[in-house]
Formats: structure tokens, C-alpha cells, sequence
């Protein structure tokens, strides 16, 4: 792939009409910024945002060709590339668009009852689980929580955070329902807590029905969240165009960094079909929750660790999902490192030369080798402290 | 015919769709066990009536609840992607996603069995798309079908979008939120307005 390196300053797009999806959720922040701030029109792409309303909706329109790409789970292209849950179909991501911003809310009555208070510092996840753990004990029946869609690091995150506080996955129930339903089912009693994206942990807490009990970030930080998604068909039909987006999408993340709390991207948000008024009830207290971390561009964000895929690859393995051996080469194909340093020489960033490394391990200050020369990448590590990494480096 | 013992679960926020695909498959001898509207509590449906096929509006937020109860447990029907006839060609499955249908089967089910009935829905489906804008006329008050067209223009213009693609945007929302069309719209022109 970055054998065919292209003249980025000179891309000629084969198609600069394009739809690309997107789910209402405060990381698809850019795509939107990448629209309203003219980062697609810079590259001469007229770009239409659709919303989709499931996930199963996005992977179907991106592998059929009705979407030209889209904004997805990290895990989506993996497991669309080796067929789970679906007929296989080979998709590739080249940019991280954000890390973090998941959260494991409880319903406010279970978080009361299991003496777990509102902090506003955000919530010591270990404490919060060892609390639940000991109510637990006393309930008759599971636990009933929901999760957006059984490949996605909301589920991961989830089961990681219960599986280290000590509740086994015999103890709960795992339901799917949509991120914009939480909050309704958390109100009425049907589930006892949630794995979901923002803006709805935040909006649970600010209805009084859901208490924040755990980030994402907290249980592994750092990962990646949402990338940009195409199927390898499209990518191989329409090199310019894939540069183009990509340029655009990285400078809206670039963008992102600085605005994160500012009214302009409020207000674009706030349009339909983007979040609407929904985030409305959010704007007192800032869009993006400080202990979430949501990270949209700086260091590694955007850069599609391979070593990360075959994490996300270990859960799988773990929920059952999957089964095989990690060093897999699938992820080669699925994490295009070769076409994000591509991209990130052509806006003069700095990137990652290793397409793997060991996750978790911060303790040596961390140091990588940059296409550009010696980079800071951001913190990454696991609740439980453990190091991962591939034999084969 | 050999329909006997096929029972299909319709999902769909479309009731006169639905209806025009239920008839349709009963006058060929299938079973049409439940129809629904998007729910909140659909799994309790489907765990309930246990139909060998879903077949559910492309666009529905329930469809990752049913991808969801696929995972946990292989008895629930699964996601199949229209037909899995290696003869069929991508346009076809285009043309069906494209109509909006989604379907979900039980373990097992031969795809020859499948087939007619998926193409009842398609075939249905993309029959309403035209009959749509008919029925939105004679059941919809004035005043609300005005805000509609309103909202539906302010879209178009904003995303430049063309027509369909600007309603279906409402009609997202409206299914996202359990909300009738009429509101959504209001809420779409109270925001667009002000830029």
C-alpha cells in the first residue's frame, strides 16, 4: 500500500461526491468538523454526512457500497474482516479518529444500594467494582447490563472491569440495545447498568438515573475507539479520494484538540442529524466529561497500532467470539500503518515507525522512534497493570 | 408449498408497509407470528415467539439488540446478508439494502428457503417507497405534512441532500427517539432556523 505513495499535495480525487456514515455520538465529532469547518471542501470532496442508527446498519452500507466510509468501533473491521457476525468482508482502517470516552454506568438506585457515591473527581473504578462485587452477593438474581453490540470495545471494557472486580460473567446478563435507549432502560428498571459512549453516561447522570461507576479510559488507556472505516475494495478503486478524507479527517482531529469545549462545535453538534438537541442538557457542564479523556488528535492517537488490533483480537478470543492464534495476519491488513505515516508526512507529523509494540508497559519513559524522529506516546496501560505483546518482537 | 412451519417476525416502524408484506406472505402460505414497531422490547419478543426469520427495517436502532442476541446464544436468529447464493450478484444485495431490508434467520435454515420470502419484503418495500408520499397526504393533517416539507427542505439545503435522502434523515430520528415524524420536524426547523 505505501509502496504507491501518491503526490499529496496533488491529489486528484476519482469521486469527490461521497456519503459517509456515522452513529450519534459525541466521537463523531470529526466528521462533522472535518464538514462544517471545510476540511472535505480543502480537498475538493463534497461530503454528505448520514446518520445510521445501529451499527450492523454501518458495517452493512459500508461493505455494500452504499456508503463510501464510515465512522466505526475499533473493533469493526476486524471482525468484519474475518466474518464474525456476518458474511466476511475484507475492510481496513488508516486513522484512529478518537481514544476513549466509553464509560460503565449503573443504574442510580443499584449504586445507591451498593453504597457507591457520586464523586466528582470521577470514580475509583477498583472500588467501584469491589462495592458491586459485595451487593452482589446478596442478589438472587444476574445482572442485567447492556452494551451496544457484542464486537466493540464497550463490551470488552465491560466484561474486563467485572472479570477485575471479581464478577463472573456467570453473574450477568449481557443485553444489546441501542446508546440512545440507556437511558429509558436504566429510568424504567429494565437493566442495572450500561457500557456506552457519550454523550449518554453524562446525560444518565444529568437525568438522575445512572451513576458513572468507571471510564473506559480507567480500564484501559488510551485505546482506540473510533476509526475511520472503508471496505479494501474502495480503498484500492480510490486512492486519491481515501488521501483526501483521510487529510481532511486528520486536520479536523488536529482541530478537535484545541475545541473541544468551544460554542462553534457545540452548535454544529447540535445540528440535525448530528446529535441534535439531545447534548442540549450538556451545555452547562462542558460537551466532554474531563475524566472520560475523549482524545481526538496529539502523539499516537490517530495512529492504527497494530499491537491494538491484536488486543482487541484477545477479547474477542476471551468473549468467546473467536478463536485462533493472536499473531495473526489479518491485522496487517486491517490496520494500515503504512498509509497513516503517508498521510501524516504529507501535514508534517510525526508518526510511530513500529506498526507493533508492547501495550501497557509505560515504565521506561516511553520513547518511540518517529518517522520524523523521537516521539512522547500518549500513556497506555491496562487496570490490572499487565504488559501485552506478540512473541514475535 | 412447503411453507408450513416458517415463522417470520416483521419489524418495521412502516405499519401500512408491514401490513402490504404480511398479506403478501400469507397469501403465499407463511406464518406471519408477530409485527411490531421499533420496542424497546423486542428481545423479550423474539425470546418469547422464537421466529425462524426476522425480518427487520434496515434502519431500525433495535437491529444490533437482535446481532447482539445472536452472539449469546446460537438458538436466536442470526444476521444473513439477503441471499447466499453464490449466483446472486452484489447489485442485488445493493438494490436490497437499499429498499431497506434486513433480515436475521435461526441456525440451520436452508437459504433456498429463505429467498421467497426476502423477496416478498424487497419487492414490497421498494413498492412503498413509492406509495409513501401518497399515504403521508391522506393521513397526516395539513399543517403537519407543512412542517415536514419544511424541515425536509431546511435538510436538503443544509446537507445537500436531495429529497429522499432528507426524509429518510427524519425518519431516522423519528425511529432513534420513538418520535412521531411531526416532531421531529419541528425540532429539525427550531434548530435550523437559527443559523
Amino acid at each position: 500500500m505505501s509502496g504507491t505513495s501518491l503526490d499529496m499535495d496533488r491529489l486528484v480525487p476519482e469521486k469527490t461526491t461521497l456519503t459517509l456514515g456515522f452513529v450519534a455520538l459525541l466521537d463523531s465529532a470529526p466528521l462533522v468538523v472535518a464538514r462544517e469547518q471545510g476540511f472535505f471542501a480543502e480537498q475538493g470532496l463534497e461530503v454528505r454526512l448520514q446518520r445510521e442508527n445501529s451499527w450492523a446498519s454501518v458495517r452493512d452500507k459500508v461493505a455494500y457500497g452504499l456508503l463510501d466510509g464510515a465512522q466505526m468501533i475499533a473493533p469493526m473491521p476486524l471482525a468484519s474482516s474475518l466474518g464474525l457476525g456476518a458474511p466476511p468482508v475484507a475492510m481496513e482502517t488508516a486513522l484512529v479518529m478518537s481514544r476513549n470516552g466509553n464509560a460503565i454506568t449503573l443504574a442510580k438506585a443499584l449504586a445507591d444500594a451498593a453504597g457507591i457515591e457520586a464523586d466528582p473527581q470521577g470514580p475509583d473504578p477498583l472500588l467501584t467494582g469491589r462495592l458491586l462485587r459485595a451487593h452482589l452477593t446478596g442478589l438472587e438474581r444476574p445482572l442485567k447490563l447492556a452494551t451496544v453490540y457484542p464486537y466493540s470495545c464497550h463490551h470488552y471494557q465491560l466484561r474486563y472491569w467485572l472479570n477485575m472486580s471479581g464478577i463472573s460473567p456467570r453473574q450477568v446478563e449481557f443485553i444489546g440495545a441501542p446508546p440512545r435507549q440507556m437511558v429509558d432502560l436504566l429510568q424504567t428498571g429494565q437493566i442495572d447498568g450500561c457500557c456506552v459512549g457519550e454523550p449518554w453516561n453524562s446525560l444518565a447522570e444529568v437525568y438522575g438515573v445512572g451513576r458513572i461507576v468507571a471510564t473506559g479510559h480507567q480500564v484501559w488507556r488510551n485505546m482506540m475507539e473510533k476509526v475511520f472505516g472503508v471496505t479494501r475494495e474502495w480503498a484500492a478503486e480510490h486512492p486519491q479520494t481515501y488521501r483526501a478524507v483521510l487529510m481532511a479527517l486528520m486536520k479536523a482531529c488536529r482541530w478537535l484538540e484545541s475545541h473541544q469545549n468551544s460554542e462553534e462545535l457545540f452548535q454544529w453538534l447540535s445540528l440535525p442529524p448530528y446529535l441534535d438537541l439531545e447534548i442540549e442538557p450538556l451545555q452547562s457542564r462542558g460537551l466532554f466529561a474531563r475524566h472520560l479523556g475523549q482524545r481526538f488528535a496529539g502523539a499516537d492517537t490517530n495512529f492504527p497500532w497494530r499491537s491494538q488490533g491484536a488486543w482487541l483480537l484477545g477479547q474477542m478470543r476471551e468473549a468467546g467470539q473467536w478463536q485462533g492464534p493472536l499473531d495473526n495476519p489479518v491485522l496487517d491488513r486491517v490496520f494500515n500503518t503504512g498509509l497513516y505515516r503517508e498521510v501524516a508526512a504529507a501535514l508534517g507529523l510525526n508518526a510511530p515507525l513500529a506498526d507493533y509494540r508492547i501495550e501497557g508497559c509505560d515504565a521506561e519513559g516511553g520513547e518511540l522512534s518517529g518517522t520524523l524522529g523521537a516521539m512522547v506516546p500518549n500513556e497506555n496501560g491496562f487496570i490490572d497493570g499487565i504488559c501485552f505483546g506478540l512473541r514475535h518482537f | 408449498m412447503g411453507n408450513e412451519g416458517l415463522s417470520v417476525m416483521l419489524v418495521d416502524d412502516e405499519t401500512e408497509r408491514a401490513a402490504m408484506v404480511e398479506q403478501e406472505l400469507q397469501a403465499q402460505g407463511y406464518t406471519v407470528v408477530c409485527r411490531l414497531t421499533t420496542t424497546a422490547a423486542l428481545r423479550h419478543h423474539v425470546e418469547r415467539v422464537q421466529p425462524d426469520i426476522v425480518i427487520i427495517d434496515m434502519d431500525s436502532p433495535d437491529r444490533d439488540t437482535l446481532e447482539h442476541m445472536s452472539v449469546v446464544n446460537q438458538q436466536n436468529p442470526r444476521p444473513i446478508v439477503f441471499f447466499a447464493d453464490k449466483d446472486d450478484n452484489p447489485d442485488n444485495i445493493r438494490a436490497a439494502i437499499k429498499a431497506g431490508v434486513s433480515a436475521y434467520i435461526v441456525d440451520g435454515l436452508k437459504p433456498n428457503r429463505v429467498k421467497p420470502i426476502l423477496d416478498v419484503a424487497i419487492a414490497r418495500f421498494e413498492a412503498f417507497q413509492s406509495l409513501r408520499s401518497e399515504l403521508l397526504q391522506t393521513r397526516t393533517e395539513l399543517e403537519d405534512r407543512k412542517l415536514i416539507e419544511k424541515a425536509k427542505g431546511m435538510l436538503m439545503k443544509h446537507q445537500s441532500c436531495d429529497e429522499e435522502q432528507a426524509f429518510r434523515t427524519l425518519r431516522k430520528l423519528a425511529m432513534d427517539r420513538s418520535q412521531k415524524l411531526v416532531d421531529v420536524a419541528r425540532s429539525v426547523i427550531k434548530v435550523l432556523e437559527v443559523l
